[in-house]
């Protein structure tokens, strides 16, 4: 009888289910999701058949009567489909398309008129196929403010009617219609939420899916290489010797709050009145920026007295500078310090002085100063001086520098040495075809490179405008949005206004909360990261050392493996891998049981670098990619080429000189692969438990040969 | 980049790149010890403040000296990152306030002592001017100046001729000039720039700014 019924039952079910497309309820029908997976399907109809007759006090005695019967059954086919999330599901949303697996990439930050589009991963959510909502793009609000007021108002005056596909995320994609403003004045564009409404109530509730609950959902990003919307008022002025400055700020700044003070150090044969461009564009964007006259000419250490004592005077004197207009309006704890050449060395040693405690400023303190930025440093003091601790530090540079040029036989050129030593957040702008010049009005033009390589300064320029302001906003300002432009692939997104063949690497580190799994420095072992797991592979030639090419030529020979690393000298610590490949090869990172669980991290980030002038690399002179696969302790696996985003490691700026052969020194690029895109379309993996990180290259897994240099492999946020 | 073309355009660009020269590389470095062409004008001056010479190791405070403009190999004086050739009068280091790549006139400041008349003690005629082997010259102290002095009068470097000198002091009409402090030292040498180097007009209107706090 109980076997004729469930079939009876099944039978109608089946009449049921064959038409059904999802419906979105809050709470109607939902006693019908038995086994709590959010929507009424066949696991519950499975449960209900399989405790039928009597059960009282069963989950499937939908009727409480103490017998799961065909009322209970018609109960549940009444409720087929029915999605009963508790609450909406906030997660990333937004993103574009891409041409491979993971398919679809999450983003924060978009150009004015880039297409924009929605994706939600089926295999995640498969009660979304062939369902029918409304996307709403809403002016962002908090987590506060959607919580008071879930009600959804699109900005284009309308919502979107969307479905999506399936079975896959790819078939699960929508472009968003109409245009968005990035045009937010002095903000970094605008900041958007997005919210499939899929019950289409018009409120953000049980079912929906948010793409920025608890922050910006995204930001449409105008063309900010043009300058804000500020009218700016410049001074030039004196306090004495070597305390001449120009200092710019918003015209209007007395009807404005505190404003953050960037300062600029110039270089050698540099004059301060020669960064106009920077200063005018960070003032019409809200900040006060004042370049001092540097005394670079005696050394670092008188460079870095004036960064010092400019300071000083500076925050000593608003009541006068300027007639007064700066006092009240400067944020004092919040300073950064910017330097050219010697100066960009100088605000380095400054800072080393002020965490020394050898020197006593009167009118701010170590913890003023939020972050420092070289331009093209030299490294005249070496390790213990010219060292950013653990200040935010950044480095622009520029790969056709003529003067601190990096060359391999100059140790005081190697100008990525300061960042190397930075401990706390550091991040790097390389910047292909600028010289050292480029970076200020007026210097000589020292371009060294190939003549049809060279962007001139103009564009230059723009790179590095762009590079600060979407510098400050995020690391100031927390806007995620600006942090896309300068970790992602500048193939797949660059400030609009630079040129697109202008070639830029982002390196980016932020270890505060990372679990590291290798950084090659306290295990100097090839066969155990530092993180303690076992390393495998059959790479070729690979070593582990100083980041530090040995034998001041970039010539490649096989004596110097490091060849091309100017970053470190024997002082400095800094380590990292490398190894080549002709064929299909691999490198695992085993991991550890004890930091397996990912589950609360959001990205992969290591970074790597071809290998200047070694014939693997001169062998195919394009962006080199390869495959990342992680694996977890069920032995699932999720492959991903880096190349899927776009771009990949950069070859090596193609400058001749400092030995034979052709490409400058290596390119360090950071790859952060966000975990999610690991799971996508049901990959199955468990990021709760992950067993091994593995590089795979060779002609299967992307470039067919290659030689690159690897570090700081780690799980972030 | 991962457009397909730029492999083409990557090797067409590799193969053209042996032949291609670097577009504006700075000057090579003259080999030094080098000479300076000429004294071209000179001036004693004193201070009422005295300042910290910042342009050698020890740092001494300097009340008194020269101004000097003199003409040198341009590219002796070409603005680097990296090391300079440094100017030596004598047993000191000289100041350097202006570039002089454009112009080949440097104007420099050359700390001295004062007699017990308060006359700079300093005779251009009997003092090496030279560009000493590149260093930074905040690392630079006497035993360094020594070395570097005994180098260039093997090298055959001798004070400039007596008349030279006269010269030099008569364009600025050779006397004692007092200034308060070093700022004010300064912008008189950025008149002399403003003669002697036009081209630094820049570094000049830097120099000449007004102070915060007018006298």
């Amino acid at each position: 009888m109980l076997v004729r019924l469930r079939c009876v039952a099944a039978l109608a079910v089946a009449a049921v289910i064959g038409t059904a497309s999802p419906a979105y309820a809050g709470g109607a029908g939902c006693d019908a999701d038995i086994d709590g997976s959010g929507v009424v399907d066949f696991p519950d109809l499975l449960t209900l058949l399989a405790s039928w007759g009597p059960c009282p006090g069963c989950p499937a005695d939908l009727d409480g009567n103490g017998d799961v019967d065909f009322v209970d059954l018609l109960s549940l086919l009444a409720a087929w489909d029915t999605v009963c999330a508790d609450d909406f599901v906030a997660m990333d949303v937004v993103g574009e398309l891409l041409d491979e697996y993971p398919h679809f990439q999450m983003v924060k930050a978009f150009n004015e008129v880039t297409p924009i589009l929605i994706a939600i991963d089926p295999h995640a959510h498969p009660s979304i196929v062939g369902a029918a909502a409304n996307a709403y793009v809403v002016a962002s609000k908090t987590a506060a403010e959607w919580d008071g007021d879930p009600s959804l108002t699109d900005v284009r005056g309308a919502p979107q009617v969307v479905g999506f596909g399936g079975p896959d995320i790819q078939d699960a994609t929508v472009a968003l219609s109409g245009s968005l403003s990035g045009n937010g004045g002095t903000e970094f564009g605008i900041a958007y939420d997005l919210v499939v409404d899929m019950d289409m109530n018009g409120e953000l509730g049980p079912g929906d899916f948010i793409d920025g609950y608890d922050a910006d959902g995204f930001r449409v990003v105008r063309k900010f290489t043009a300058g804000g919307p500020l009218t700016v008022t410049t001074v030039t002025y004196s306090g004495g010797s070597f305390l001449a400055q120009r200092t710019y700020y918003p015209t209007d700044i007395a009807s404005m709050g505190q404003l953050p003070l960037v300062i600029m150090s110039h270089g050698n044969g540099h004059q301060y009145t020669w960064y106009d461009y920077l200063g005018e564009y960070l003032a019409s964007y809200g900040f006060i920026f004042m370049s001092h006259q540097n005394n670079t000419v005696p050394g670092i250490e008188t460079a870095s007295t004036t960064t010092l004592t400019n300071t000083d005077y500076l925050l000593g004197n608003l009541g006068t500078i300027a007639g007064g207009v700066l006092a009240g309006h400067v944020q004092t704890d919040r300073i950064a310090w910017l330097g050219h050449s010697r100066g960009g060395e100088g605000v380095a040693r400054a800072y080393d002085r002020l965490f020394d405690g050898t020197y006593t400023p009167s009118n701010f303190t170590i913890d003023d100063i939020k972050l420092v930025s070289s331009i093209a440093p030299t490294d005249f003091l070496g390790t213990n001086s010219a060292n950013p601790h653990g200040v935010e530090y950044h480095l622009l540079y520029g790969s056709a520098d003529g003067d601190v040029s990096g060359a391999a036989s100059c140790r005081i050129c190697q100008s990525f040495s300061l960042l190397e030593r930075a401990t706390g957040f550091r991040a790097s702008t390389y910047v292909q075809g600028a010289d050292h010049n480029d970076f200020n009005c007026c210097g000589f033009n020292d371009f060294t490179g190939p003549a049809s390589t060279q962007i001139g300064r103009p564009e230059a320029q723009s790179v590095a405008k762009t590079a600060y302001l979407a510098l400050l906003r995020h690391r100031w300002d927390g806007v995620d949005a600006a942090m896309d432009y300068i970790t992602r692939q500048y193939e797949d997104i660059r400030p609009t206004g630079v040129q697109p063949d202008t070639i830029v690497d982002h390196e980016y580190k932020d270890s505060a909360s990372s679990i590291v799994i290798d950084d090659f420095q306290s295990q100097t072992s090839t066969s155990v990261s530092s993180s303690g797991g076992a390393v495998a592979g059959d790479v070729s030639n690979r070593i582990e050392n100083r980041l530090d090419d040995a034998n001041s030529s970039f010539s490649w020979t096989t004596a110097d493996p490091m060849n091309g690393m100017t970053r470190g000298r024997s002082s400095d610590s800094t380590r990292g891998t490398v190894f080549d490949w002709n064929s299909d090869r691999f490198l695992q990172f085993s991991i550890l049981p004890a930091i397996a669980d990912w589950s609360d991290r959001t990205t992969l980030s290591f970074r790597a670098c071809q290998g200047t002038r070694h014939p693997n690399t001169t062998a195919v002179q394009e962006d080199l990619t390869f495959t990342v696969t992680l694996v977890d302790g069920s032995g699932t696996s999720s492959s991903i080429n880096i190349g899927a985003y776009g771009g990949g490691l950069e070859e090596p700026y193609q400058r001749v000189g400092d030995g034979s052969g052709v490409g400058w020194g290596n390119e360090f690029e950071v790859i952060r692969i966000r975990l999610a895109d690991f799971l996508v379309n049901g990959s199955g993996l468990d990021l709760s438990d992950i067993e091994a990180v593995r590089f795979e290259f060779g002609p299967s897994f992307g470039s067919s040969v290659g030689r690159i240099g690897m570090d700081d492999i780690e799980v972030t946020n | 980049m991962r457009l397909a073309q730029r492999t083409i355009l990557g090797t067409l660009a590799v193969a053209a790149i042996a032949g291609a020269a670097a577009v504006a590389a700075p000057p090579a470095v003259p080999a030094t010890p080098a000479p300076i062409d000429r004294v071209v004008a000179a001036q004693p001056f004193v201070l009422d403040d005295a300042f910290r010479f910042e342009w050698r190791e020890e740092k001494p405070d300097a009340r008194a000296g020269y101004l000097i403009v003199i003409k040198v190999n341009p590219d002796l004086v070409y603005p680097r990152q990296t090391l300079e050739p440094v100017l030596y009068v004598g047993n000191q280091v000289a100041q350097r306030v202006n570039v002089g790549y454009r112009s080949g006139h440097v104007v420099a400041i050359v700390p001295a002592p004062l007699d017990e008349n308060g006359v700079v003690q300093l005779d251009l005629a009997k003092t090496p001017i030279w560009f000493g082997t590149p260093e930074l010259p905040e690392r630079i102290n006497a035993h360094a100046i020594e070395v570097e002095l005994s180098v260039a009068r093997a090298a055959g470097i001798t004070p400039r001729p007596a008349a030279e000198v006269r010269a030099a002091l008569a364009a600025t009409a050779g006397r004692t000039t007092a200034f308060r402090d070093a700022h004010r030292l300064v912008q008189s040498a950025a008149e002399l720039i403003r003669v002697y180097s036009p081209e630094e007009q820049d570094l000049v209107e830097g120099l000449l700014v007004p102070l915060v706090t007018p006298e």
